[in-house]
């Protein structure tokens, strides 16, 4: 029933996306002559997306996104530090394990963007890995030049012609958009965890478990931005946008 | 005879083949490797001391990457709102803190390999698609050329999808506008003196 009631509430959000999204574009539209002159002479900025995105709760975004910040430096990133005292090739394995039990989003998404071929690489992939690499443990899809671009839910709605809607920094999760975060509740119906029989609480233990597997393997991206931008917030934002544009193109 | 010489003419046309491309990149590419290439091997000759080092790569990286071009393109429109002797001093800031924290990431990155994926050509610039292979992923970073004389020189890179001279562009323009050209130096001064919250 709850699952229901989630997936009628994703659908009126969908429905009344295009009123919003066609609001940004024009804003957009609007910004990008005065930006775009010096930068004419760049045949390939043509191919790049406009970093624009609506962000009337910038206030509440730049509270949330200190907040995020201080949970990084104070308590993810001390975890991930002492968590690297395990050699990096048992960590990759962890890694590799949870990205293939999240199979269903990428398979279900791709089949919602009519990518057939990409939902068979999903396929291939979820058997060879899971036969052949151990129960996930180990990549050799990978190995074998089969990969296909990860897709969500949120690319889905973009893939359909949603726009973003506006910009907003979830607590803990990070960088989003009424787009995005709407996609994330999509991809925690098709997330096993959600089904699997375990409090809510070792559900989190699992979340938290995986983002601080993948920091002790990351190369301190989020300092080095913070380290040159001359305002992290607007270069998270607008990287953000950028970077979720490409994923809904390929 | 002929048995053993059809085999082998066909092994040395697959060798060839196979290496070709290789060699048929274009100068662009040619560069750019030399460049890549050259720092890779400075980063993981672990003897030499490190300033020394740094002092190296530092070299190559202002060989292949054009500085005044890239900080211009990181002011957009407000760049002619400077005068000769501020865009002197905003380009000198810029490049130091582009290096500086290019220096800092590149150490990160020693044991990591790159692949050139592929180039393009599009109005007498180039794009050259490279991927970082990392232990669980690839990192897909482009550099984008423009020719200069004899030499090819990178004016932009851009990580996943995200370009850094218009992202540097966003927010440079916007505390230019809000704090003027002194407010800008400032907040790229406490950057270089590695203030985390300036």
């Amino acid at each position: 029933m709850r699952v229901m009631i989630g997936w009628f509430l994703c659908l009126a959000l969908v429905l009344g996306f295009p009123a919003l999204s066609s609001n940004t574009i024009a804003m957009a539209a609007d910004a990008a002559p005065a930006v775009e002159d010096e930068f004419e002479d760049d045949p390939f900025a043509e191919e790049e997306t406009s970093v624009e995105i609506a962000d009337p709760i910038e206030g509440i975004n730049r509270g949330f996104f200190w907040v995020n910040d201080k949970l990084y430096f104070y308590a993810l990133k001390p975890l991930a530090r002492g968590w690297r005292v395990v050699p990096e090739p048992v960590r990759v394995s962890a890694d590799n394990f949870l990205t293939n039990l999240l199979t269903p989003v990428r398979f279900t998404n791709n089949v919602l963007q009519g990518k057939a071929e990409g939902a068979v690489i999903e396929v291939g992939r979820l058997f060879i890995n899971t036969i052949g690499g151990m129960g996930g443990l180990f990549d050799i899809a990978t190995d074998m030049d089969l990969t296909t671009p990860e897709e969500d839910t949120g690319q889905t709605l973009g893939a359909w012609g949603a726009g973003h809607g506006f910009y907003i920094v979830l607590p803990v999760f990070g960088p989003s958009s009424l787009r995005d975060g709407v996609g994330r509740v999509g991809d925690s119906f098709l997330d096993p965890l959600t089904y699997v029989d375990m409090t809510y609480l070792e559900k989190a233990g699992v979340k938290v478990f995986d983002t601080v597997n993948y920091l002790s393997i990351d190369k301190d991206t989020y300092e080095a931005i913070k380290k040159d931008a001359l305002d992290p917030y607007l270069f998270v934002r607008d990287g953000y946008v950028q970077r979720r544009a490409k994923a809904v193109k390929e | 005879m002929r048995r053993i010489f059809l085999p082998l003419i066909v092994a040395c046309l697959a060798v060839s083949l196979l290496t070709g491309p290789a060699f048929a990149g274009s100068t662009a590419m040619v560069q750019l490797q030399e460049t890549v290439d050259g720092i890779l091997e400075i980063l993981r000759d672990k003897k030499a001391p490190s300033d020394q080092r740094k002092q190296k790569i530092s070299a190559l990286v202002r060989e292949r990457f054009d500085y005044g071009i890239m900080a211009q393109s990181a002011m957009g429109k407000h760049w002619r709102k400077f005068t000769p002797a501020q865009k002197e001093e905003f380009t000198a800031k810029f490049s130091s803190l582009l290096e500086e924290s290019y220096l800092d990431r590149i150490d990160a990155y020693t044991d990591e390999t790159v692949d050139y994926v592929k180039e393009r050509e599009k109005r007498g610039k180039v794009l050259i698609e490279t991927d970082i292979v990392t232990a669980n992923k690839r990192i897909p970073i482009h550099y984008k050329l423009r020719q200069r004389g004899d030499l090819w020189l990178v004016y932009d890179v851009v990580v996943e999808g995200v370009s850094l001279i218009r992202n540097y562009r966003s927010s440079y323009g916007k505390v230019f506008k809000k704090e003027g050209f002194a407010g800008l130096i400032r907040k790229i001064d406490a950057k270089l003196n590695g203030e985390q919250d300036a």
